[in-house]
Formats: C-alpha cells, sequence, structure tokens
C-alpha cells in the first residue's frame, strides 16, 4: 500500500505519537509494545564528549547504548517494570511524555514513514525527586493491517551524562 | 583552611571505633568534612583506575579521568609509553581538553593559547615573543603537573598523586591472584568495546562501592524483578551455597561463589554461556579449576576506593565522588580481545540489558543507595548505627585462595575490611606510615 | 629562470637524509631557515622545501608532524600545505614561501635569485 504524505496522513502520524505517549505515562507497556511491528528495533546510543573534529562522532553502532533492542528485549524490560518486585516503581514514577517538532517524511519503502520528533520525559517520584531528559528521535513508521506501527527508532539523547539514578522508561 | 584534616572530631569518627563489632557510623556518608578528608587521604592518594590500556591504541590517544575531584588527561605518548596530567593550565588554571576521550596532537587552552605537547610539557604560548623577552620566564617549569606515578595491570591504566604510594603491584598485592580471573583467563588478554556511560547518583560514593565489594544479599532481594525479568525465576538462596567466600586485600573486595557461569546467565544469551562453556578447559588449564569457576560466577568486585566490576555481566565502572551525596557513575563493558564479534556484540547487549541506567537490575539499585544517603539528613537518624556485623567468626585458611578469607558469601566481612582499610587511610598522614603500621 | 637574471644553485641536503614521511631543518648561507620535506606518496616521495618557520610564532615546523602533505606546527597545531606553503588552519594566516627543488645525483638542490 503507498502512503501519501497528505494531511490526513500527517495528522494521523501526531495522533500515533500523541497516543504513544500517552500509554507511557500510563505505564500501559504491553500495548505500547504491540505499536512496534514484530522486526522492530529501538536504539538509544550512549552519547560520548568528543570533539567535533573526531571522525568517531559521539556515537555509534558498535559502541554502549541504553537501548540496542529487539522486540523480545523489550519485552524483558516490560517483564520487570510489570513485576510486584520492580520496588524503585513502587510507588510509582509519576512520567509525562510530551512529543513535539514532528516532521513526516516519505520512507524507503513505500509502506514506511520517516518520522521526526523531539521527546520530553519529565519524571516525578516521591515528593521532591524529579528529572527531565530530552532526546531527538528518527523513526520509521510502516502501515501494517492498516495500522501505523513502529519498525525502526533511534532515541539520541543531548546527555552525554545521564542526569538521574536510571533510566524507567522509554523514550 | 581545611576542616577535614584539622579536625578532632573527624579524627574520631574516621577511627570507626564500632567495627570490629559489626558497627559503622552514618555520618561516614554525610559529613563534609569527612568527605573532604576522603579526597585528601584516598583519592589523592591511592591508586585510581583511569582506562584500559585498549582505549589508548596509539600515539595522541587520549581520554580524561578522575582520580576523586581532580580531573586528569591520559594519553599515549610520542613514545608509546602512557603519560596523566591534570586538566588544568598552568597559566589561569582553565581545562586544556574539553573531550572525554580522542585523537590530539596535545592540547591548547583556549582561553590564552598555552600549548603542551603529549608529554605535558609547554609548547607555546599565544604571543610567545613577549614572553621569550620576560625575564626569569621558564617554559621548563610550566607543563602541565604529570601524575606522581602510573602503571598497568594487565590491561588497567592506574595513576596515583601520591609519591610516596607503593608501586601499583605492592598496592594491589595478592589481589591479583583474583583480577586474572578476568583479566587473564584468555591469552589475548581483554579490552573495553566502544564507549562510555556516564549517570549520576544521588549517593555516598563509598554505598555503591561497598555493594559491589561484598553485597550478595542484596541480590535476592533488590534484584528479585531483575531476575524474573532476564531467568524467569528468583536468584537462587545465597546463603546456602556450599562454597562461597568473602575475600579481601588491601580493602580490595571480591565476593563469590563457584558456579562458573551464574552471573553470566542473567544476560540470557546462548552466545555468552556457549563460549564460556567452550573455553572453560582452557581456562582451567590457565588459572587452575578453582579460578575457572569463578569467571562467570554470582559475584561482584571492588579494587579500593571506587572501581568495580561484575565477573560475567563484564560491567567495569567507577564511583567517582561529587560531593558526599552525589556519585557520578561510569561505566564500560569489557571483553576478551580474542573473543569473535558475535560474542564481543553479545555481552555489549547484555551488559548494557541488565546494569546500565536503563538496565533490569541496575534500575533498583539507585533508589536505595539515594535513599540510604539522603536519610541521614536527619539529625537524630545520623546518631543510629549501622549493622555491618554478619559473618563476624566466618574468618578461614583457604589451602588456595590468598587474602583474608570468609567462608559464605552472604557476609559483610569484605565490607566491614573495605572500611577497615578506608579507616586505615583516612587517619594516617602518609603512605610512608600506613604502610609501617602494614608491615608491623 | 629569466635571462639576465643570476642565479645561485645550493645543494642543501642528501635526499637519503630525509626520512620517507619525514621533514629535516637545513640552513644555507644568505637564507631563512628551510624545511625539506619527504611526502611520502606512494611512489617513492616527492620533496618540497619551504620556509622553516611558522608564520604565527617563531617555532621551527621541522619539530612538528607531518600528515600527508600537512605540516603541523608543534606549537599551537598550525598547518600548512607543503606544496604550496598554503595555511590550512588557525592561527596559521599568512603562507610558507614555497623553494622549487629538483633531486640532483641524490642531492636536494634549490635555485635562488642573486641579489
Amino acid at each position: 500500500m503507498t502512503l501519501a504524505l497528505d494531511v490526513a496522513t500527517v495528522l494521523e502520524v501526531h495522533a500515533f505519537l500523541a497516543q504513544e505517549a500517552r500509554l507511557l505515562d500510563a505505564e500501559r507497556y504491553p500495548e505500547w509494545l504491540e505499536l512496534f511491528t514484530d522486526d522492530a528495533h529501538y536504539w538509544m546510543p550512549g552519547v560520548e564528549n568528543r570533539s567535533r573534529s573526531d571522525p568517531m562522532g559521539s556515537y555509534g553502532p558498535q559502541r554502549m547504548a541504553y537501548f540496542d533492542d529487539d522486540v523480545s528485549d523489550l519485552r524483558k524490560r516490560i517483564q520487570r517494570f510489570m513485576s510486584a518486585t520492580a520496588w524503585a516503581e513502587d510507588p510509582p514514577t509519576r512520567h509525562l511524555h510530551v512529543v513535539s517538532n514532528v516532521e513526516v517524511e516519505p520512507g524507503e519503502r513505500t509502506d514506511e514513514l520517516r518520522v521526526h520528533s523531539v521527546v520530553v520525559n519529565y519524571r516525578a517520584q516521591h515528593d521532591l525527586d524529579a528529572a527531565t531528559l530530552y532526546g531527538r528521535r528518527e523513526d520509521v513508521l510502516r502501515r501494517v493491517a492498516g495500522e501505523l506501527r513502529i519498525a525502526r527508532r533511534t532515541v539520541v539523547l543531548p546527555h552525554a551524562a545521564l542526569p538521574a539514578k536510571n533510566l524507567n522508561t522509554f523514550l | 583552611m581545611n576542616a577535614g584534616l584539622d579536625n578532632p572530631a573527624v579524627d574520631e569518627l574516621v577511627r570507626l571505633p564500632g567495627l570490629d563489632e559489626g558497627r559503622i557510623d552514618r555520618r561516614i556518608f554525610w559529613d563534609a568534612d569527612v568527605y573532604e578528608r576522603e579526597l585528601h587521604r584516598i583519592f589523592a592518594r591511592c591508586w585510581n583506575f583511569v582506562a584500559h590500556e585498549s582505549q589508548l591504541p596509539r600515539p595522541g590517544s587520549f581520554r580524561t579521568a578522575w582520580l576523586g575531584e581532580d580531573q586528569v588527561i591520559v594519553v599515549r605518548r610520542r613514545d608509546g609509553s602512557l603519560g596523566a596530567y591534570l586538566n588544568s593550565c598552568p597559566h589561569r588554571g582553565n581545562r586544556v581538553c574539553l573531550a572525554e576521550a580522542g585523537q590530539a596532537r596535545g592540547f591548547v587552552c583556549n582561553y590564552h593559547g598555552w600549548s603542551f605537547g603529549l608529554d605535558g610539557a609547554l609548547r607555546g604560548m599565544h604571543e610567545a615573543g613577549v614572553y621569550d623577552r620576560e625575564p626569569g620566564f621558564d617554559r621548563g617549569a610550566l607543563g602541565l603537573t604529570p601524575v606522581a606515578q602510573l602503571d598497568t595491570y594487565k590491561g588497567l591504566v592506574f595513576a596515583t598523586f601520591d609519591a610516596e604510594a607503593p608501586s601499583l603491584r605492592d598496592y594491589l598485592g595478592a589481589f591479583t591472584y583474583y583480577l586474572d580471573v578476568v583479566l587473564d583467563n584468555d591469552e589475548g588478554g581483554t579490552e573495553f568495546v566502544g564507549g562510555r556511560i556516564t549517570s549520576v547518583l544521588g549517593c555516598n560514593w563509598k554505598i555503591a562501592a561497598e555493594n559491589f565489594a561484598g553485597d550478595a544479599l542484596h541480590a535476592g532481594w533488590t534484584h528479585a524483578s531483575g531476575a524474573e525479568a532476564m531467568l524467569g525465576r528468583p536468584v537462587p538462596s545465597l546463603g546456602r551455597q556450599p562454597e562461597s567466600y568473602h575475600v579481601s586485600v588491601n580493602g580490595h573486595a571480591w565476593e563469590f561463589n563457584l558456579d562458573t557461569v551464574g552471573n553470566a546467565a542473567t544476560l540470557d544469551d546462548p552466545v555468552v554461556l556457549d563460549y564460556l562453556r567452550g573455553r572453560h578447559a582452557d581456562v582451567v588449564a590457565r588459572l587452575g579449576e578453582l579460578r575457572a569457576r569463578m569467571v562467570g560466577s554470582i559475584s561482584s568486585v571492588n579494587v579500593f576506593p571506587n572501581f568495580s566490576f561484575l565477573p560475567g555481566q563484564n560491567t567495569f565502572r567507577t564511583w567517582q565522588p561529587r560531593g558526599p551525596h552525589r556519585t557520578e557513575l561510569h561505566t564500560w563493558v569489557l571483553v576478551n580481545r580474542n573473543a569473535p564479534q558475535r560474542v564481543k556484540d553479545a555481552w555489549r547487549k547484555g551488559a548494557m540489558m541488565t546494569f546500565s541506567p536503563a538496565g533490569v537490575f541496575e534500575m533498583d539499585d539507585g533508589e536505595n543507595w539515594e535513599g540510604a544517603t539522603r536519610s541521614n539528613a536527619g539529625v537524630v537518624t545520623r546518631r543510629q548505627p549501622l549493622h555491618y556485623g554478619l559473618g563476624m567468626r566466618s574468618c578461614v585458611e583457604h589451602p588456595e585462595l590468598p587474602g583474608e578469607v570468609h567462608r559464605g558469601q552472604v557476609n559483610d566481612a569484605n565490607q566491614r575490611a573495605l572500611y577497615r582499610r578506608w579507616s586505615q587511610l583516612m587517619q594516617a598522614r602518609s603512605w610512608t606510615e600506613l604502610v609501617a603500621k602494614d608491615a608491623a | 629562470m629569466s635571462a639576465g637574471t643570476d642565479t645561485r644553485r645550493i645543494v642543501l641536503c642528501r635526499l637519503d637524509d630525509v626520512p620517507l614521511g619525514g621533514v629535516r631543518r637545513v640552513s644555507a648561507a644568505g637564507l631563512e631557515p628551510l624545511a625539506v620535506v619527504r611526502v611520502d606518496d606512494g611512489a617513492g616521495g616527492s620533496v618540497h622545501v619551504v620556509s622553516d618557520t611558522c608564520t604565527h610564532e617563531d617555532e621551527s615546523l621541522s619539530e612538528g608532524d607531518l600528515d600527508g602533505t600537512v605540516l603541523v606546527c608543534i606549537a599551537h597545531f598550525a598547518e600548512f600545505d607543503v606544496r604550496d606553503g598554503r595555511p590550512l588552519c588557525f592561527p596559521a594566516e599568512r603562507p610558507l614561501t614555497v623553494y622549487p627543488a629538483t633531486i640532483e645525483e641524490g642531492d636536494v638542490v634549490i635555485e635562488v635569485e642573486q641579489p
């Protein structure tokens, strides 16, 4: 099926990303995982503070990453979130995912779109325990049985040092 | 001038008078004067881990690293040797290296163009002619300040600011017997995979270091959810392991049992387990039967003061002090250099899946350590001693294992050993004084 | 050389005195210090002669690194292309003087105009 970049498609992408953010805020992880294709890759590389002239760049595929996951890896992480003994999640972290700067482009395949966005994750726990994490995302969304699905996601953080004790959500 | 060093109350506190009865005063995790003394007497004095040699492959390769709150540039020099210098210009004090790693011909201060070679020597200044006309100006006396000693042990690079410090070999002592389990189980040696992940914890650095030094107890409780996610079952009861130990040498500590692959199994990757099982006979030939069973077993390690790792998961990390209540965590992943690429990839991914800020095990640690630190803000809370009294009579002689050996992995012996060394260093006015006491 | 101009032929050094991929500082009467550069071009090497003094501060370029055809000053890492003397990055702003060189029976030779 060919996707035309019409207004309806762009609106559909916006709605899709907003729904995804709402599922994460509500910790509805199994439903969130259903938004991915079976062959999805979710990658959040570690970011190093390197010079502009350094050919290594600040991140790369064979290097350490917060996430370098296929769907079965994501499922394991979700299993921990859902566990009654995930002590760090109780009382729950109150997450807010804000998605912005959405741009929709044609994908490499006719049934795919390339979507850029920025995500801000505000996380609050206990009384004043809070952190704000930022990321720029590049997604490949694919039309599967009429629905949009995430086939590939890359999240690049601006943080060379994560300003938090952990990363207990997805971006 | 220095409340940490000239304070009789701190003198008394760091003696840790309750330690031999299994009690520790909580103020050592909170007090700013104790922290200040740690920077002088622990971090400016001990051998600190600064790099793996594989991260510095050729002349000009550099990394920045920390000894306490002092930052150094660790660099491969033109002659192939390693150097480390304070990352601070002797002119106005600015940093001369702003990248955490890379490849450089030298280091130039962005402020006034003072320029330093890979050997740390001052090479030039902006408007050099003006300086050269200045009577008494001596370039030779104005290089970057080098560390007092730098040395390597089987790929790991350590540095100390203290010229009196014993050699690295003496500092590690018999602990090298244990370090070889991870550093020398294959003839090709080891390397770090690319990259570093850094995060910030609101905890005292010692709470993290002592966890890796000896806290097998927390594994089954804190990490119940991580084990369920990765193994589909709880962590086995470690208190019933017939052959498990706490061992320590000079405050360096390793807790372990002999299940060979218990830690490695948490990566839930057959590539890693097949590799370890396939190499077992070779490792036995290199290290003997006992140490071969430690390669990926349920275990954890801290090299005093703040360099930790987990055999099997192969996460390597430093707990960098950033004030008494804040710690910057730097993590890397170790692999055998000769391992096939897919094995290295599996370890890189598995270590990240388990022990990174998003890892299913690590996520539950930070919360506990922050809580164990912050509660001490309460003045009454702070007066309550902490219990470190497990395994008070567990010390044994072992025919093979060197150092102070305690039977039983669920134990506080290594934590006590860590704090005993900490206490000795915090009291001693110099390494010379401490080494004399060690010998007595 | 055009007719009517006197030139002086100067032997700077033996080619073998300059390692392939290396630089050698030479002095010749009446001339500024010179750098003889032997670029490893994968075809036996090409020889270039340029002024040895960095145009930023008075550093000897032969103390620095040769990276392909790029000569790097050891003091502030100013870069020059030895083929045309062109400055390639801050703090170098003025070019090096280039002395066309030839190899004659194993000698590195330049010709300079007589005053």
